[in-house]
């Protein structure tokens, strides 16, 4: 089982875990699919992914559907959202719905997450990343 | 009066952007407009919207859309659950800092 080792980011206060994922439309066999890399925070308090909303129009990404989205003292409101694959090192994510977000990086929320083993080393300002075998199956 | 030697006619770059996204809003409409039919026949599974007509169903969201996506290529579909109560929500709760 493959491991992948990061170092927090250290120009957000506190430092966080982030890691480079690649972003492509969901049916890249359809046509000439593009793909851009973008640096994405693991936030286990989010219950889905985001990413930035320049990807979009730079992807090409055509609306799939619409969520309530509330936060942290904040009421839901409607987002619309996107189906977009995930590649995460050798780790292909077929199919997660995403919505944009203000910030240039992205968020990994639960929705991704929970397929991985996660080792956050806090003290030590570095984490862990691997994919058990079962959930690269699915 | 003179005829002019050449016709000519300008015409304009289309926005695909905004003819994909009216399109959109169709299908968003039309799920909205069925919702009260689709009750009967698919409440608590995902329907996928397109050109106006359930064209699949599924309890799976993100199946429901690769699937769609396969069939009809990446082109304008609707995918949203049917349910008597409104949308899903989904929560991002972690607090950010002002400053940063």
């Amino acid at each position: 089982m493959t491991m992948v080792r990061y170092n927090y980011n250290q120009q957000l206060e506190p430092p966080a875990p982030f890691i480079y994922a690649t972003v492509t439309t969901p049916d890249p066999g359809a046509g000439a699919a593009r793909a851009e890399r973008i640096p994405m925070q693991l936030d286990i308090g989010a219950a889905l992914t985001v990413i930035p909303q320049r990807l979009a129009s730079e992807l090409g990404l055509i609306k799939f559907s619409e969520v309530g989205v509330g936060g942290f003292r904040r009421d839901p409101e409607v987002e619309d959202s996107f189906l977009v694959r995930l590649q995460i090192h050798d780790w292909e994510i077929e199919a997660v719905e995403v919505i944009l977000g203000d910030d240039s990086y992205g968020l990994l929320g639960r929705d991704v997450l929970n397929q991985f083993l996660l080792t956050l080393n806090g003290p030590e300002l570095h984490f862990t990343i691997q994919r058990p075998a079962e959930s690269a199956a699915s | 009066m003179a005829q002019p030697d050449t016709l000519l006619e300008v015409e304009l770059e289309r926005d695909e952007g905004s003819e994909i996204a009216a399109l959109f809003e169709a299908e968003k409409k039309a799920f909205w407009a069925l919702r009260g039919q689709l009750l009967d026949q698919y409440e608590g599974q995902y329907v996928a919207i397109h050109q106006g007509r359930v064209v699949d169903h599924d309890t799976d969201k993100l199946k429901l859309g690769l699937r769609v996506y396969r069939r009809f290529g990446y082109q304008p579909i609707y995918v949203q659950l049917v349910s008597r109560q409104g949308l899903p929500v989904k929560w991002l709760a972690s607090p950010q800092r002002l400053e940063q």
